[in-house]
């Protein structure tokens, strides 16, 4: 079987492979985004975050490397890269917090939005998710979706051990079951444009 | 801590101890003891290594009492790599147990004729000088398994390096964890240099016999520390970021910002972060059976150390920090863990100070000597350079700055002669005003206690507005001073920052141990006294504003990601010592 552009793989894991998504999410995966929304409706209406959850532990955010100190006048654009961090220790951690007291020592590089494109549309971004915010970002961000290369998911399946594979059931390429073998094979990754790839974690 | 040992090591005779009660510096602790007693007691104009310089070794206010934190200890003298006065500190357990044994001070003065290297025992009978020229050049690893053979387990060891021995600018002093490995270090500013000047090569600090130094309000001070601590568990840098992953967490976020100085500070940020960050390094440390969590000394509650073992699951050295990781890393293009941690534990060996000597072989690498990215090389440098003390390892040894005056390199980021940390000062420009300013050389840690918006000691500033970066660093470095006082790691300044009953607990702390009534701004004006007489040392030792400068290519070359310069004005950070 061949994949079609646009497929969609659904796969079913245990809770102890969240790990094996991490350095992933680290370097930034590819999520799809309403762009011209702000980065407070992606977190909370998109991605499905509590507003309490993102105000306490999500206390540090970058856009396209600039720290950002109000997520609610920041857009999203086509293409934005988004980093999500907990607190930082540190002179310079707390000088990165959004909204933080020492936000000053780092005026210079502060996120301001020049664009005004109000145009909201269906879109990507880059979205980066650092430590303590790993184990508990990572499950709803695949649980919505992350678009990848097929390239690169092969590689990221080739790379996984054998407990990931014991621990993966279920797995749906566009709602057909296929065998978990298969996601390591050349042959199902090799006439593909993008896989949006959706997990549930047991 | 009702006395003082002053041993000089150089009298006729042999060395010579005697005893003074604490006087005109009762009250005092860690960087406010050594700072205030080397401003009074040397001539700024000595010579680092001679013999009017001074080593005073000071456990802090709250040291070897049974509170939560307050294991650091100071160290302080005129450093031979800045030529100003230096305070260098560090965690294991040597402050507890100087403390308990009762010293407010240990202070090394003259320097001894002769080759003879010594050994000092200090303990509850007295303090005993003793040659043992079989320890010489001998790095702090085997030293210590050496001196263990001998004093045991039961004490807690100062040593140094054969790069203390040999005098280099930035050797370090290291201090055992309650392991017995020399894992902390006094690093900064050469003071294992001042050490090894001395002759002075371990320093076993015993307690046998002596209890936890009681508070004047015992319940008061249990409660008082209870709170404290409940406060430290609960914030979620102390209570979660710090133990989970230690100080090196803040690599990916730092480069994320675009303040990573990556390859003598080209670039902004570096390709293998990821790879050196402290989330991938927490898995290794748990994957190889080490830990992510672990203190440095017995009290410590934040925990935010580690066990880094090799490949093969042996012990190679403790979490290395963000600094270090950064030093060795990007600062010289390395991703791999495996080498910044054997880095690590040659710096601790030898005895050097991890920034600056990783800074000093990036410094190297823009000059040639090896390329960047070449960790076999950087590996190399230190086994067959350093430690064997050939030339070329002695110009390393020394610092950054003396490597690339020596090899011509232009850009080499030093303030009054010390290397600077891992954070670029044109993204982060706050940063660059306490690396400018503050009375140590670049010094991260300098505008670390995050607390003033609760000391307010500069007064009420706007924090958003860019004008208030010259008071916050006031504020920050005048904060600093004080904690750097009582003896507790700067890392509570988190909990402080943003809870005030732990702001309060900590000096419930304090008033509950002394029987003192201090307040914030009594915490504020020790932290005032203590930079004085930084400052006025460092003026008499013929320190200006111009000095108060970071190096010239901050101010005119970009970096990317920002493309920004240093551009805070020569006039606003003049205005920093305006109090
Ligand atoms: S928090 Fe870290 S540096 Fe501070 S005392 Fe604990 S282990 Fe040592």
């Amino acid at each position: 079987m061949t994949l079609q552009k646009g497929s969609t793989l659904n796969l079913t894991l245990g809770g102890e492979q969240l790990s094996a998504f991490f350095p992933l999410l680290q370097e930034g995966v590819t999520v799809p985004a309403r762009v011209g929304s702000t980065l407070a409706d992606f977190l909370g209406e998109q991605l499905l975050l509590d507003t309490d959850y993102i105000s306490s532990r999500i206390s540090t955010i970058f856009m396209n490397n600039r720290p950002v100190d109000d997520i609610k006048t920041v857009l999203l654009h086509e293409g934005s890269v988004v980093a999500l961090s907990g607190a930082m220790p540190g002179l310079v951690g707390a000088t990165m917090r959004s909204g933080g007291y020492y936000a000053a020592l780092r005026g210079g590089i502060t996120y301001t939005d020049s664009d005004i494109d109000t145009a909201i549309r269906d879109g990507i971004i880059k979205l980066k998710v650092y430590n303590l915010l790993l184990p508990e970002l990572t499950a709803p961000v695949l649980k919505r979706g992350v678009v990848f290369c097929p390239d690169d998911l092969l590689a990221f399946f080739r790379g996984q051990d054998q407990e990931f594979w014991n621990g993966c059931t279920d797995v749906l390429l566009n709602q057909s079951e296929i065998d978990p073998a298969e996601l390591r094979s050349d042959e199902l990754f090799n006439r593909l444009s993008t896989v949006t790839i959706q997990v549930k974690f047991r | 801590m009702e006395k003082i040992a002053r041993i000089d090591m150089g009298a006729q005779g042999g060395p010579r101890v005697t005893f003074e009660p604490v006087g005109e510096y009762a009250g005092l602790g860690g960087r406010a003891t050594t700072s205030i007693m080397i401003a009074k007691e040397v001539n700024p104009l000595a010579h680092a290594l001679g013999a009017e310089n001074k080593l005073v070794i000071a456990p802090g206010m709250l040291s070897g009492s049974a509170g939560a934190m307050t294991g650091r200890l100071s160290v302080g003298c005129k450093s031979p790599l800045t030529g100003t006065i230096k305070e260098s500190n560090a965690g294991g357990q040597a402050a507890q147990v100087l403390a308990r044994i009762g010293y407010a001070a240990i202070v090394l003065e003259g320097k001894p004729e002769g080759d003879d290297l010594y050994k000092i025992i200090v303990s509850a009978e007295g303090i005993k000088v003793e040659v043992d020229n079989s320890l010489k050049l001998m790095d702090n690893y085997p030293l210590v398994e050496k001196l263990r053979a001998q004093y045991g387990d039961k004490v807690a060891y100062m040593t140094i390096g054969s790069a203390g021995e040999r005098m280099l600018y930035a050797a370090s002093i290291a201090c055992t964890d309650p392991e017995l490995r020399p894992t902390r270090h006094c690093g900064r500013g050469g003071v294992g240099a001042v050490m090894g000047s001395k002759k002075v090569k371990a320093i076993i600090l015993d307690d046998a016999g002596m209890k936890m130094r009681p508070p004047k309000y015992p319940d008061k001070f249990r409660d008082a520390n209870r709170k404290f601590v409940e406060g430290l568990r609960k914030h979620p840098v102390t209570g979660e970021g710090l133990p989970a992953y230690g100080t090196n967490v803040l690599t990916n976020v730092i480069n994320e910002a675009g303040g990573y100085p990556t390859r003598n500070f080209r670039s902004g940020t570096f390709e293998g972060a990821a790879k050196l960050s402290g989330e991938a390094q927490a898995e290794l440390e748990i994957k190889r059976g080490g830990t992510a969590t672990h203190g440095c000394h017995r009290g410590c509650v934040i925990q935010c150390s580690g066990i880094y073992n090799d490949k093969n699951g042996n012990y190679l050295t403790k979490q290395p920090e963000y600094e270090t990781v950064w030093a060795h890393g990007g600062h010289c293009g390395i991703d791999d863990l495996d080498v910044v941690a054997e880095l690590d534990f040659l710096d601790d060996n030898i005895g050097l100070d991890t920034i600056d000597m990783g800074v000093a072989i990036g410094v190297a690498m823009d000059a040639g000597i090896i390329k960047f990215g070449d960790g076999e090389g950087a590996i190399r440098l230190m086994k067959e350079e350093v430690a064997k003390g050939t030339p070329l390892g002695r110009l390393l040894g020394c610092g950054a700055e003396i490597t690339g005056k020596v090899l011509g390199v232009e850009k080499v980021p030093v303030v009054k002669g010390q290397a600077l940390p891992a954070y670029d000062p044109r993204p982060i420009q706050g940063i660059g005003v306490t690396y400018a300013t503050t009375t140590m050389g670049a010094d991260h840690t300098a505008g670390y206690a995050i607390a003033t918006n609760i000391l307010k000691s500069g007064g009420d500033v706007d924090p958003l507005k860019v004008e208030g970066q010259v008071e916050l660093s006031r504020n920050l470095q005048i904060a600093t001073a004080a904690i750097d006082s009582t003896g507790m790691c700067l890392f509570i300044a988190f909990a402080i920052l943003d809870q005030p009953e732990t702001f309060q607990a900590f000096l419930d702390m304090l008033n509950a141990f002394y029987g003192t009534e201090l307040t914030g701004d009594s915490v504020v004006e020790l932290g005032k006294k203590v930079l004085s007489a930084e400052r006025d040392f460092n003026a008499r030792a013929g320190f200006t504003k111009y000095h108060d400068r970071l190096p010239r290519f901050f101010y005119t070359d970009p970096i990317a990601p920002h493309n920004q310069v240093f551009s805070v004005s020569d006039e606003e950070m003049d205005q920093l010592y305006n109090w």
